[in-house]
């Protein structure tokens, strides 16, 4: 039971980081039907950013570089938007291969330009917040925890209670009709890329510090597969649907750790996929999903 | 975490032999461990020898000239049944070409210089002593990035200019596949540690270092005589066949100890979230984490603040001075270093000067000059993986001149050989053995280094100069 309780509580602790990463996932594919790969290594790229400027000789405190890093994620997704809006009419797993290629790009001028070895960045808030049972619960994590169900939430009811929000779903919908209506569509993609990228890199900038180090890629390597599968869980078209996605991999992927972890390499991705497949064949959209 | 230490460590054997009184006890291959520290007094600088055992610091001789070899071998060796494709790649009229893979970037570098490598040192054997036997000595070294793909590319290149002698600094996985290459392409390859179970049964490569099942054994040994066998011992490792054997090593040593080993836990080498395993490290208080330094610094980011166990390992690396700066302030942490040389466990510390009292006092001073002189960078600030290039170097030189003026690959093996239990020339008094069999070693020490303030350091606070002169299994 004991170690039950522990793998329950792991979950939620790192299910969290997971559901954070995929509200960025989810908001693009909720405005765009893409799958943006890119952000992750938008994110990435924050964090050398973060890191650059709280090291000599910049030393900037940690919080005026996380501000700093985050809107220059914003332009970076914004910019990937311009880049790819030639491709605006392609069919969307066209778009989302072309995000890829873009991570990848991302990814080796990461190599290039700063080398592979880790480093660590300074936290927001260090430290651990609480214990219970014998999970501690660090400050980053229980970050994670209240900006991924604040911020599924507050944009919730961004999409559904505001004219601009509405347009955002609208564009997912028929751009054209958008167009049409005199709605600015570009305006509308931009600020759609810019907020997945800059929600991406918050969810690096809090769980870097919380996990120890980062190196080239690190966002891709750490959180793709887990967060996609927690979008896919909680609906790919629900943004509180990330936080409960990110929940439900998280503890699955932990069951399979403390139960299995010990001896058997690699059983938390079967858990991973397990899940998935589980919450697939019940629910086809997810959790909470459902056709926009 | 393994390392440059492994090139250092074959030559710092080699060079170290030189000149070295040893023990009856060890050339007999007594079995029984040596556990000898040398002790300096921080006040006087003597050598107080407070933990006497059968290696006396007195018995150290002069590491002794490089020119002081002996004979040279003239005798025709047969080479008619070579197993090299070549005998004399590599070599030309006016040059021998020795050519290594380091990790001078990547996952756990050693960030210097290629040069400092060991040209440094044959640039002063070029211009001081006008090379070996008329020939002029070149010593590449070629960064491998610390991964397999980048071993097998930088031996590769090695190749395309033609060497003599491969080496392999450190890293287990690339050091396996170099290995592997070196039987594909049958050219010498002498290398760092790894487990005798990962290679054993190749034909042309040699175990420079004292193997993962080695090092693991004395560790249990050490840890055992450092915090006794009433603590309870686990094993963090990385989830891979090349990490098994030393682990099993160490449990059975454990065991033969006495000492409770009480956890394994395998973790996947891009694993980044450690909960289940603090859950199942609890009431460990030594831990043996033989992973790689990104989980290391992971681990203690991690780490619940109330659980504060001993970590050690083996190998680590340069790499660990990143790790070092990024673990907690409170963390214990004692480690194996072998890249030291061997048999009289000489080491060289940046920060202290050697007391004139240490015996190996003056060559760390010739150590110093050829540094100063020949090193690539200006102003030199030598450190102590420097003085391991410089003592493999030298190791390299003697065995280049125990070759003789006509080397061949067939004559480097025999002298391989030939290093078993005896006393040579090359190599008087110290045992060193590098024969291809799967159950011998080369290193017989390793250095002590412990965690303080960030740094790792064999300064125990006290003075004391940490080494571990062991005998062989």
């Amino acid at each position: 039971m004991d170690r039950f309780v522990n793998a329950v509580l792991a979950g939620i602790s790192e299910g969290a980081t997971y559901g954070l990463v995929a509200l960025g996932i989810v908001l693009v594919y909720k405005a765009t039907r893409v799958l943006n790969f890119a952000q992750a290594e938008i994110a990435t790229y924050s964090l050398y950013l973060v890191w650059l400027m709280t090291e000599p000789p910049l030393n900037i405190p940690v919080f005026p570089a996380v501000i700093i890093g985050l809107i220059i994620a914003g332009f970076a997704g914004g910019a990937t938007e311009v880049i790819l809006r030639p491709l605006s009419a392609a069919p969307r797993l066209t778009v989302t291969v072309a995000t890829l290629g873009l991570a990848f790009g991302l990814g080796a001028a990461q190599v290039v330009q700063f080398g592979p070895d880790p480093h660590p960045l300074p936290a927001l808030i260090s430290g651990e917040a609480f214990v219970i049972a014998r999970i501690p619960f660090n400050w980053g994590r229980v970050l994670a925890l209240i900006i991924t169900l604040g911020l599924g939430i507050a944009l919730y009811l961004f999409f559904k209670r505001t004219l601009f929000g509405l347009g955002v779903l609208a564009a997912a919908q028929d751009q054209n009709a958008l167009k049409l209506q005199g709605v600015p569509y570009n305006r509308v993609s931009i600020f759609t890329w810019s907020t997945g990228a800059m929600l991406t890199a918050l969810a690096a900038m809090i769980l870097a510090p919380a996990i120890g180090s980062f190196t080239p890629l690190w966002v891709t390597q750490t959180f793709l597969v887990p967060s996609l599968a927690a979008a896919l869980v909680g609906g790919l078209t629900s943004l509180p649907g990330a936080f409960v996605g990110g929940l439900v991999v998280g503890v699955a992927q932990n069951l399979a750790k403390f139960y299995l972890g010990r001896d058997l390499g690699g059983a938390e991705f079967a858990a991973v996929f397990a899940a998935i497949l589980l919450v697939l064949l019940l629910r086809p959209h997810g959790l909470l999903g459902k056709e926009a | 975490m393994k390392r440059i230490t492994s090139l250092l460590a074959l030559f710092a054997m080699l060079i170290t032999a030189c000149g070295l009184k040893v023990p009856a006890t060890i050339v007999a291959g007594d079995s029984q461990v040596l556990d000898d520290t040398v002790v300096i007094d921080p006040n006087t600088g003597a050598v107080v020898d407070t933990d006497p055992g059968d290696l006396d610091p007195g018995d150290l001789g002069d590491v002794g000239d490089v020119g002081d070899v002996g004979d040279t071998d003239d005798g025709v060796i047969d080479t008619a049944g070579s197993i090299f494709k070549s005998e004399t790649e590599g070599i030309t009229k006016d040059r021998i070409t020795v050519c290594a893979h380091v990790p001078i970037t990547g996952a756990a570098p050693i960030p210097h210089h290629e040069n400092r490598f060991g040209q440094f040192y044959f640039d002063y054997v070029n211009q001081e002593l006008g090379g070996v036997y008329g020939r002029q000595v070149t010593f590449r070294a070629i960064d491998d990035q610390y991964y397999p793909a980048g071993a097998r590319k930088a031996m590769t290149e090695c190749a395309s200019q033609g060497a003599f002698i491969y080496f392999g600094a450190a890293g287990t996985d690339q050091i396996v596949s170099v290995a592997k290459w070196a039987e594909e392409k049958q050219v010498p390859y002498l290398h760092g540690p790894t487990s005798v179970k990962d290679i054993g049964g190749l034909h042309y490569n040699v175990h420079a270092g004292p193997t993962y099942e080695y090092q693991h054994q004395l560790l249990a040994r050490y840890l055992v005589k450092r915090f006794g066998k009433d603590v309870t011992y686990g094993t963090v490792r990385v989830d891979s066949p090349f990490f098994q054997a030393g682990v099993e090593a160490f449990k059975a040593e454990l065991a033969k100890l006495g000492a409770t080993h009480a956890v394994e836990i395998k973790v996947q080498k891009d694993e980044k979230q450690f909960q289940n395993v603090f859950f199942d490290l609890a009431g460990v208080d030594v831990v043996n984490n033989f992973t790689t330094p990104n989980i290391w610094i992971n681990m203690m980011a991690q780490k619940p603040a109330t659980y504060n166990p001993w970590w050690t390992a083996v190998s680590p690396v340069a790499g660990f001075n990143i790790v070092a700066a990024a673990l907690p302030d409170s963390t214990k942490a004692v480690v194996f270093q072998h890249f030291q040389p061997a048999c009289e466990c000489q080491t060289y510390r940046k920060a202290a000067p050697p007391p004139k009292a240490l015996p190996w006092y003056d060559d760390i001073q010739e150590f110093l000059r050829i540094f100063r002189t020949y090193s690539p960078e200006q102003d030199p600030d030598p450190d102590d993986f420097d003085y391991s290039s410089y003592l493999s170097s030298k190791g390299i030189h003697r065995l280049l001149l125990q070759a003789g003026p006509e080397p061949t690959r067939t004559k480097l093996w025999a002298l391989f050989d030939s290093y078993k239990e005896k006393a040579t020339k090359t190599f008087p008094g110290c045992p060193g053995d590098f024969s291809r069999s799967d159950d011998r070693i080369g290193a017989w020490s390793v250095n002590i280094m412990e965690l303080r303030n960030k740094t790792w350091t064999q300064n125990f606070g006290d003075g004391r100069l940490a080494n571990l002169c062991v005998d062989r299994i």
